[in-house]
């Protein structure tokens, strides 16, 4: 790695040195803390597009995470948690809510959920135990999210305040009803790779966003070889980012809740110098038949993309190291649930690259989730599925208070002797073309019960729809071998127990 | 927009999909105000007697060149090709019309004819757009 300090690194290191004159008082507001018995802090930390197949601890080939690997020896490791959507919107959503996509109905990108969820989601939960909410999210889609449930977050942070460059005006503008204004403000200006609607706006900010993105990367060409890591909307170097967050810590009024949402190593994948090429090391994963949902991409391609995602998942895991280590040696960790996840994978394979697919294999959905309890020593290993609409009454039972009644997950296992239920029916969908008020029409569903995994894909076009896939997850966890021809006693049941549970979840949307 | 509109349908209300097409509206209004803009501030800034019949005719051509050069743009754009020798072009077509129009009557009379006609359309355009931000103000400020 490289030990060079240049210039953003010396401005890094003295923007830390601010934070030293607050180590006295906050950690006599932590010890006090520890006497007085208070409510524990709560702060999740949720790296856009980390799927689990590529955590080093979870098996993959390449030493990705070392630091959260670091961690997890006094963590609990939740080896088979799923999301419960392929992107964004839906499996944030869940996470907020604690109800699955088909419950509140954020399936489309730029969607929020159904009104009736203002009032029910994550924030609203630790408003009554006297709970400092933020929230932040470098992806639109989940600051739409955040924006929608604003009224519940005390601190609810704009990407503008954050990132290096935000190009989105509507967040700030149009913050009452941001939704809607983000996706005309898409539909009006932004068409990567088509001529906009917009006249003489998009040519003026096409121009102006080149120009900015020029100058920023002149500057900083050096710590980013492959370019500054953002996307269209806005460009988000994550180490800035951490130091900002790091910097409000202090600040928050305890007991906090601290919900950050970081967009890296969602693509594209821009790894800092330190670990650009780190992976070059020749290895290819195995080969897996094309899929009727391929894309084309070649294997070649898509080998040297997935080394790419890796340095930058590497580039993740060592800010989130700093985040570990300032909680350590702040004293946080006594007194915090730290909560490690993901919304979503990323996949590589069958001719499918990146997460915008109506597939839902095991990489788009399985993703880490790493919780540490206030002053946790030991590790502790939980096998059974779990999904991320557990995470909602689990924080809120730890911190001593109710679930609301909308809330379809479940508490996880925290503790040794804790136990899941391992053939408790989990959930996750595909289905950002259906309606949100109607039933759902067109979608891919998949049922995860005990070792085994059924997707079923609905009004597609001709020759693949009403189609059925059946995996063994424990045997094949690469899913190579289709049991839905094998097992059909097996498919059967699960798919009738899949197709009662989206009914009940169609039911009051029949008739519209 | 009127693309987006079958899918936005499917998972919006109708009062969603009001606000959608009424935040397009009103951004193309704040869009058109602005093209005008420069227009308008040379009729302040001009003396009286600059600010003749040939104005009103030079300027709706300047704006319509100024759409296709935008259009140009676009394509320059999304082809990466550089922009520079569109927008010179821009340059001497303006200067061209000016003397076009200061030179021939007839081109004056018959752009300023094109202008009234123009003008009935933009009248409705500019109402839905005003409708549109209305809707957008109720939206922000009174309740979503």
């Amino acid at each position: 790695m490289a030990e060079k300090l240049n210039r953003r690194g010396v401005l890094k290191l003295l923007s830390l040195l601010s934070l030293a004159q607050l180590r006295v008082p906050f950690v006599h507001a932590a010890d006090s803390f520890v006497a007085e018995g208070d409510s524990p802090n709560v702060i999740i930390l949720l790296f856009d597009t980390l799927s689990a197949y590529h955590v080093s601890f979870h098996g993959y080939h390449r030493n990705t995470m070392p630091n959260l690997a670091r961690l997890t020896q006094r963590a609990t490791v939740y080896h088979q948690h799923y999301s419960t959507g392929n992107y964004t919107t839906p499996s944030t959503a869940s996470l907020l809510t604690g109800t699955y996509p088909w419950t509140h109905r954020a399936l489309s990108h730029q969607a929020t959920p159904l009104a009736r969820f203002v009032k029910r989601n994550l924030f609203r939960g630790f408003a009554q135990a006297g709970y400092t909410r933020m929230g932040f999210s470098h992806n639109f889609l989940a600051n739409i999210l955040l924006n929608f449930f604003e009224s519940d977050l005390d601190h609810y942070v704009l990407p503008s305040e954050v990132t290096l460059a935000d190009f989105n005006f509507s967040d700030n503008i149009f913050q009452r009803d941001l939704g809607l204004a983000s996706q005309a403000e898409r539909v009006y200006l932004d068409k990567p790779g088509k001529v906009s609607n917009s006249l003489f706006f998009a040519p003026l900010l096409s121009s102006y966003q080149s120009r900015v993105r020029f100058e920023l990367f002149k500057e900083m060409a050096r710590e980013y070889p492959f370019g500054i890591p953002g996307r269209n909307d806005m460009l988000y170097p994550l180490d800035d980012t951490v130091d900002w967050f790091l910097q409000q810590i202090p600040g928050l009024r305890e007991p906090f809740l601290a919900y950050m949402h970081f967009m890296p190593p969602h693509d594209p994948y821009r790894p800092s110098l330190d670990f650009a090429g780190i992976f070059k090391d020749g290895w290819e994963p195995a080969r897996k038949p094309e899929h009727h949902f391929s894309e084309g991409y070649s294997q070649k391609r898509m080998n040297r993309e997935r080394r790419m995602y890796d340095e930058f998942i590497a580039d993740v895991d060592a800010e989130f190291g700093r985040i570990h280590l300032f909680l350590e040696e702040r004293g946080y960790m006594e007194n915090t649930w730290l909560v490690f996840t993901s919304d979503h994978g990323e996949l590589f394979e069958r001719g499918i690259w990146k997460h915008t697919t109506p597939v839902l294999y095991e990489p788009l959905l399985r993703v880490p989730l790493v919780i540490v309890k206030p002053g946790q020593r030991e590790r502790i290993d939980v096998y059974e599925p779990t999904s991320s609409v557990d995470l909602l009454p689990t924080l809120l039972h730890v911190t001593g208070q109710e679930p609301m009644e909308s809330v379809e997950g479940r508490i996880l296992p925290l503790d040794s002797d804790d136990r899941a239920n391992p053939m408790r029916p989990l959930f996750a969908l595909e289905a950002k073309s259906s309606p949100k008020y109607q039933p759902l029409r067109k979608a891919t569903l998949a049922l995860i019960k005990g070792s085994h995994k059924l997707v079923h894909y609905i009004g597609y076009e001709k020759g693949f729809t009403d189609v059925t896939e059946l995996y063994d997850i424990v045997e094949d966890p690469q899913e190579l071998h289709d049991l839905a021809s094998a097992r059909t006693d097996l498919k059967d049941e699960l798919l009738e127990e899949l197709l009662t549970e989206k009914a009940r979840a169609d039911q009051p949307f029949m008739g519209t | 927009m009127f693309l987006d509109i079958p899918s936005w349908l499917v998972y919006m209300t109708s009062w969603e999909l009001l606000g959608a097409i009424a935040y397009t509206l009103s951004f193309a209004l704040f869009e058109t105000l602005a093209a005008f803009l420069p227009l308008l501030i040379l009729a302040v800034v001009l003396p009286q007697k600059w600010y003749g019949e040939w104005f009103l005719a030079a300027g709706s051509l300047l704006l319509l060149e100024a759409a296709l050069l935008a259009m140009g743009l676009h394509v320059l754009i999304l082809n990466d090709l550089p922009k520079r020798n569109a927008i010179l072009g821009f340059g001497i077509l303006a200067l061209l019309t000016v003397f076009l129009v200061l030179r021939y009557p007839k081109v004056n009379r018959g752009l300023r004819m094109l202008a009234d006609r123009l003008g009935v359309l933009t009248a409705i355009y500019i109402f839905f757009d005003g409708l549109g931000f209305v809707i957008v103000f109720a939206r922000n400020f009174i309740g979503a």
